[in-house]
This record gives C-alpha cells, structure tokens and sequence, in this order.
C-alpha cells in the first residue's frame, strides 16, 4: 500500500527518496520482527520460571502460588528496535533540508512561495509518516503482545492488575 | 511599488546596508550597479525577506508577507532551480505554486534559448544555466523582478540577445531591478541606475535625466565613484619603478 504513494509530492523536488522509503519501510518490519521474537524469548522465560521439575525425568509441576511475571517485565525493552528507526526516520529530515543547498539555492524559491508549508512538508512529510507507521506497528504489536501474554499464562495465574499494566504499556 | 525606507543591514563586523530608502515604481528597468559588497545582494535578499534587516520594506503599501510574494520573482547567479529536475517539471512545480506563472512566456523563451527540455537542469552549461534561471523568473507572473548577476558566464552575443527580447515581452507593469557588473552593456536597456557603495545609495539617475546632462551612464557612475582615470598608470609607474 505504501509503496505505491507518490512520493514526488512529500519529497524535495527531484529527491531519490524511493530508496530512503524502501529502507525505512525495511527497517520497521526488521524492527517489528526482532520485537516479536524479543517478545517470545522473555514470555518463554516467564512461563517456565511458573514451574519446577521435582526430579530429573520428571513431569514439569506449576508452583502451587505461581503468578506470571508483569506484562511490563516480559514486554521489556521488544519495542526498542521500533524507537530506533523512529529515530532514523527523524534523522531523514537533516538530508531533506540541505538538499535545497546542493548544486543550487533551491531554498530561495521554496522561501518565496505563496504556500508557508511546502518546504518543510517536503522535508518532514515522509519522515513523519515512517515514525506514524512504526508507532502504529508498535501499538499493533502490544496489542498482539497482551494476547500471547494471555496465552502464555497458565490459568489462575494471571497477575490481578494485568490489564491495569497493559492499558499503562499501550498508553 | 516596492518602497525601502531607511533599511539598514549589520553583519557581524559589516554594515552591508546603511539607511537605504529607495521608491521602485512598476514599468521600470532600473540598474543595481556597485562594486563587489557594495550591497547589492543584501538588499534583493532584503526585498525578498531572505535576511532580517532593520528598517521598512513595502510592496504594493503592504509588508511582504507570503500573501503578497508571488509579486516578486528572483533570478540569481547562485541559481534557484532544482538540479535534478528537468524543464518540464520546473514548469509543473511553478505553475502549481504561482496562479500567474506564463505558460506562453515560458515555452516562447524555452525556444528562443534553444534549451533542452528533458535534461536535468543541472546538467546544462553555465550559460544554458543563466538562461534557464531568467525564464523562471521571467515566466513566474510576477509584478517585480529582481535579477542578481543574471548574466554571469554567458557570452556577449547571448547577453545582448536577451536583453532585446526583456525589452519585447516585458509588460508596462513589470518591473526589472538588475544587479550587473556590466554597465555599458545594459546602458541602452535601463531606464534608471541606482549606484551602491559600501551599502549606502550614492548614486539614483534616470535615463532621460543622463540624457538632458549630456552624459553616458559610464561617466555618471565615473564621476560618482571618483573614479581616477590615471589610476593605472601610477600603479605601473609605481610597480615598475618609473618606466612606463
């Protein structure tokens, strides 16, 4: 869907950004991908501290006062490799903004156009649309996040303010 | 009318302008002259709202705001096109931004230059450059238009070409102001010079009042600058120890 934006309208005028999209929309599935399995390592870690083996051989055994770990603490830090690439889709606005002073003074046409915006639309607009893509993949992810915490969890083992903590986490 | 009343520009260690005022009226083509920091940049960049300047600018009786801008157009030797976009798409990108922009004056002066129309603009010849950054300007619609050493790198031939065609397709209510170095050139072209130095105005005739003194516009600007005509010859006299 995205791909198929026309991008000549969000970018410096004749700006390669084709590239630069590909690699921020890259950069926010890598991140979405090293988050779930970040995600998974930590919930399998909570999940099996529930239990213990009584001896070798033996079938695992649930702790009779087992409660999962915070969906904060099994959330962990998944999510940072998102806030990453937010920052790098930040950084891209820097590329933008001396593109108007390079081979040219572009920025003196773009200072005197009637319209106030178009500079820095040009130079914000697809930055900002990689940082609203990975904020709603990171919201998409602690919500998909939760429902395997609930999964994960044996029954009557759920900590009583779990839902508390994921509205904190999504919010 | 672009009005300056007692503008003033102060760079860190520079006046660049000193209390400049000045009345452009429309329908004129009025010369910048100046030696090199005279100020002659600073006060199109000043007009145009590129710098802060102490002071008051007008056009029209209004401030220059975004609202009133499409009035002014700027064609600069620094080049304010975007090098990687051919003719084409530059055309697109002005006529989408200015109501007024000339398809006609646009195409007529594409032809006349003979300039590719599919080709980055960044890759043209200095001259094709010139040329290219002058149709923009020329083409935006706009009631002024400030020019600031449009002409450098172009041949002689070329520049003569296109001041006879500024002359032709220029309309009774636009403007020129013309930064050069090339007084003699446009002598037949102006109608009034404005003379800088070192950021102050010392120098305002108008055509028909170099005519009734009898002077050319190069002994007025002589006579104001203090130019010494045996200059010269006492600096070779001097370097040479008297030989020459």
């Amino acid at each position: 869907m995205f791909r198929r934006l026309d991008l000549s309208r969000l970018l410096p005028p004749g700006y390669e950004g084709e590239k630069e999209w590909n690699t921020a929309l890259w950069g926010v599935a890598v991140a979405a991908f090293l988050a779930l399995v970040g995600f998974l390592a930590r919930a399998g870690d909570a999940r099996s501290d529930l239990f213990y083996i009584p001896y070798e051989g033996a079938e695992r055994i649930l702790y009779a006062d087992a409660v999962m770990a915070d969906f904060s603490w099994v959330v962990g830090g998944s999510l940072l490799w998102l806030r990453v690439e937010q920052l790098y889709a930040l950084l891209l606005t820097v590329p933008h903004y001396r593109y108007f002073y390079k081979g040219s003074k572009s920025i003196y046409l773009m200072q005197r156009l009637p319209s106030r915006w178009e500079l820095h639309k040009r130079c914000l607009a697809l930055p900002l649309l990689a940082v609203i893509l990975a904020s709603a993949v990171a919201l998409l992810l602690k919500c998909l996040f939760f429902v395997l915490y609930l999964l994960f969890t044996p029954e009557g083992c759920l900590p009583p303010d779990a839902m508390q903590q994921f509205w904190r986490i999504l919010l | 009318m672009i009005e300056l009343k007692n503008v003033t520009k102060l760079y860190p260690g520079a006046r660049a302008l000193q209390n400049v005022s000045l009345q452009l009226p429309r329908g004129e083509i009025v010369g910048l002259f100046g030696e090199n920091g005279a100020g002659k940049t600073t006060l199109m960049k000043s007009i145009l709202g590129f710098i802060n300047y102490n002071g008051q600018i007008t056009l029209d009786g209004e401030p220059i705001t975004r609202k009133n801008i499409a009035k002014l157009s700027f064609a600069t030797s620094e080049h304010s096109f975007f090098p990687a976009l051919n003719a084409g798409a530059h055309r697109e990108f002005y006529a989408a931004h200015f109501e007024t922009f000339s398809h006609k004056r646009f195409q007529g002066l594409m032809e006349f230059f003979n300039l590719p129309a599919n080709k980055p603009v960044g890759s043209f010849s200095t001259g094709q450059k010139n040329q290219f950054e002058v149709i923009l300007a020329l083409s935006q619609g706009a009631d002024y238009i400030l020019m600031d050493e449009p002409f450098a790198g172009n041949d002689v031939f070329n520049r003569e070409d296109f001041y006879r065609v500024l002359l032709g397709i220029l309309e009774p209510h636009e403007t020129v102001l013309l930064s050069t170095h090339l007084i003699e050139e446009v002598s037949d072209f102006i109608g009034r010079a404005i003379l800088l130095n070192r950021g102050t105005v010392v120098g305002d005739v108008t055509a028909s009042e170099l005519e009734e003194q009898g002077k050319s516009l190069m002994d007025y600007v002589k006579e104001t600058y203090r130019y010494r005509a045996d200059r010269v010859s006492r600096a070779l006299s001097d370097l040479t120890d008297g030989e020459v």
